[in-house]
């Protein structure tokens, strides 16, 4: 089936990818001045302590050595030495390594708060969609009217905020930290969805725009459609496949605002942990998130492709024209 | 076929853009009418208003367009007209038993008058199927059920030959080629049953063997289908195939009338001469083609007098002054009207009146120099 094999195809596709986040991300962060193992000890370690702590967590080897063990590591399949015949074996599963600042699995950190962090996400760009496209299509509709001048204000104005000041004014209303979700999703939200919600906006209504001037929707209209079935169907359908791709490339600002909006609340997701994983210099939970942020955002990609061929029968998954 | 039921009815139609740089008169006071089970033409070059004439008669003119003036009556409603305002002459306002937008929409489009657009690539909604497209509008349009929509819209296809049918119908628009895609516009309109189909310029974008394939099976449908038909081109050689008769426009005037055979024998209009002329004929070896000197004037400004003295090769002092209407031809007489002095209906002393200089003779060098005096 069609569908399928290009989602195996793009997936496999994604390998390199994860390994170039894999290997930047690697010796970026070895590349930041400081010693985690000092943030660790304080001020004034002893020697023989420090050199036992490097040697727990493989500091004391050479970055190359510790670059190909953190591969090996993360890949579901490798092949690691034995003692006998034939001297290799494959080693299955992902190990993302133990984190120096909470001495637990990194695993289990992300799993801890990778929930949380795609909830906000999830429900960021929930309320974008649902509120941009509706608006995206009216001010295309009652272009260059009262309406459209508001809806592209209100647009304009939600893509020049970045999404901390929009923050504060909310971070400023609530007291103390509370576990609840539900409410306590509401501003957290709309902080982190304005961003997508006016950049979506803008690229609905001149998507809508255009399709509003072509052939076949002059055509529908010629032969009765109304209006309002034109704005749903005849011009919606053709004119999302700007909107999809815009929606993809917000991922990775989503990502980036995830970690400024969990900041800014303090909520205990995947943005506040790789933060604190810089702060102490954690390289193993530094480079565990940023490859599930990585993966996340393959992923999204990967889904926004699909969605393409899905809207538009043009795109073919790859296969020869029938 | 035609039992002389005059269907449709232009009077006086003026549309006009509103533009930054000026009002555009692209339709300015055109008659016309079509009578039933007829072909009639609209012929003229580009941005002589043909098609901004043909979608004024559906009221598909968009902003910054509007018409301003004149009178579109089809069988027994009034798509548009004006009237003067009781308390302020000045002021007019439409008409009482004007067709509001809705009725347009329920009564006019695609069930009365359907319209086929100049491009088959771009008419066709890429994301969904030809048949979907086809059914939606028969259902609209019609009152039948889904399953009949969908055995109407298959006949139609068939009909407009299209082959399988049963496998292509569907196929999204991007799997046809342009040929089809233009019969598959022709079945569109044809499947709404509406009693007039304006064509504009529906085998412009095709090469002319599909061409002459598409104008053959427009022939015969029209008989089959007993439709009449407003056919807008600017090739006097589809004209000569398929129209019963010809309105020849310039910028934004209908400047002769005329059944086919007269227009083609007996010209009246030295404009049309020269559309004729321009034609290539298989039993003329010409060296060059004889071209239109000049281009056409911008609607923005029209010359005075006569709009097109300025390219005219017959033009006198005269022409530049009086603007002529159109009459019924002295000579020619019965159906055929021209607007040009040198027809005796006529009385303005275009014989004795100067000849001018134009850029009718010297082409693109002249139009150079004369285009100084006129316009803006």
């Amino acid at each position: 089936m069609g569908l399928l094999r290009y989602a195996v195809r793009r997936l496999l596709q994604a390998i390199p990818v994860l390994l170039g986040i894999v290997t930047i991300t690697f010796f970026l962060s070895n590349a930041i001045p400081g010693d985690p193992v000092d943030i660790m000890l304080g001020a004034s370690p002893g020697q023989a302590q420090k050199e036992a702590i490097q040697a727990k967590f493989g500091l004391d080897k050479p970055l190359w050595v510790r670059y190909i063990n953190y591969v090996g590591d993360v890949s579901p399949i490798w092949l690691t030495m034995t003692d006998s015949f034939p001297y290799v074996a494959p080693e299955f599963g992902v190990d993302l390594g133990r984190s120096i600042h909470f001495r637990a699995p990194v695993s289990r950190k992300i799993m801890e708060r990778l929930p949380v962090t795609l909830l906000l996400m999830g429900s960021a760009f929930a309320f974008a969609i649902a509120t941009a496209v509706p608006l995206g299509v009216i001010s295309a509709y009652r272009r260059n009217k009262p309406t459209d001048h508001v809806s592209r204000v209100v647009a304009l104005v939600g893509v020049s905020t970045p999404s901390f000041p929009a923050e504060v004014d909310g971070a400023a209303t609530q007291g103390d930290v509370v576990v609840t979700a539900g409410h306590h999703l509401v501003l957290p939200t709309i902080a982190l969805g304005t961003l997508q919600m006016a950049a979506i906006t803008r690229i609905e209504r001149s998507a809508m725009l255009e399709q509003l001037s072509q052939d076949y929707v002059r055509l529908a209209r010629a032969y009765g459609i109304s209006d309002r079935t034109i704005l749903r169907k005849h011009a919606f359908r053709p004119a999302q496949l700007p909107v999809i791709t815009i929606i993809g490339l917000q991922l990775t600002a989503a990502i980036g605002g995830a970690v400024l909006t969990e900041t800014v609340f303090e909520i205990n997701g995947m943005g506040r942990l790789i933060i604190t994983a810089i702060d102490a210099l954690d390289y193993p939970l530094i480079m565990g998130t940023t490859i599930v942020f990585g993966l996340v955002f393959v992923i999204g990609v990967i889904a926004t492709d699909i969605s393409y061929a899905y809207v538009d029968p043009r795109v073919s998954y790859g296969e020869r024209e029938a | 076929m035609s039992s002389d039921e005059t269907i449709l009815e232009v009077e006086d139609l003026k549309t006009q853009f509103f533009t930054e740089e000026g009002v555009v008169r692209a339709v300015d006071g055109i008659d016309f009418d079509v009578r039933h089970g007829e072909i009639v033409g609209l012929v003229g070059e580009s941005g002589a208003g043909k098609s901004v004439a043909v979608q004024s008669i559906l009221r598909l003119i968009e902003e910054p367009g509007a018409i301003v003036g004149g009178e579109i009556r089809y069988k027994d409603d009034l798509l548009f007209g004006l009237e003067a305002e009781a308390d302020d002459p000045e002021e007019r306002t439409e008409r009482e038993e004007m067709l509001t937008q809705t009725e347009m929409r329920k009564r006019i489009r695609g069930r009365e008058i359907a319209i086929i657009f100049q491009d088959p690539m771009e008419s066709l909604n890429p994301v969904y199927t030809v048949g979907s497209q086809i059914e939606e509008f028969i259902g609209l349009n019609r009152e039948v059920s889904g399953d009949q929509a969908r055995d109407i819209a298959m006949e139609t296809l068939r009909d407009v030959g299209i082959p399988e049918v049963e496998a292509r119908y569907d196929d999204y628009p991007h799997q046809f080629s342009g040929g089809m895609r233009q019969r598959v516009l022709i079945a569109m309109a044809l499947a709404c049953e509406p009693d007039l189909i304006v064509a504009d310029e529906p085998t412009t974008a095709l090469d002319v063997t599909v061409e002459a394939q598409i104008l053959n099976l427009v022939d015969d449908l029209q008989a089959r289908y007993d439709t009449s038909l407003v056919w807008v081109t600017h090739d006097m050689g589809v004209v000569a195939e398929i129209c019963d008769r010809v309105n020849v426009m310039y910028l934004g005037e209908v400047v002769e009338q005329a059944p086919v055979d007269d227009l083609f024998h007996d010209t009246k209009h030295p404009y049309t001469s020269k559309l004729l002329a321009s034609l290539p004929r298989p039993d003329r070896t010409v060296g060059e083609l004889d071209s239109i000197g000049g281009v056409m004037p911008e609607a923005i400004n029209p010359p005075s007098g006569c709009r097109f003295h300025s390219r005219c090769p017959e033009a006198r002092e005269v022409c530049a002054e009086v603007h002529p209407d159109e009459r019924p031809s002295a000579e020619a007489g019965g159906d055929h009207t021209v607007a040009c002095f040198r027809d005796d209906a006529f009385d303005v002393g275009y014989w004795d009146s100067p000849p001018i200089e134009t850029e009718a003779g010297g082409g693109f060098e002249a139009s150079l120099t004369a285009g100084e005096g006129e316009s803006r």
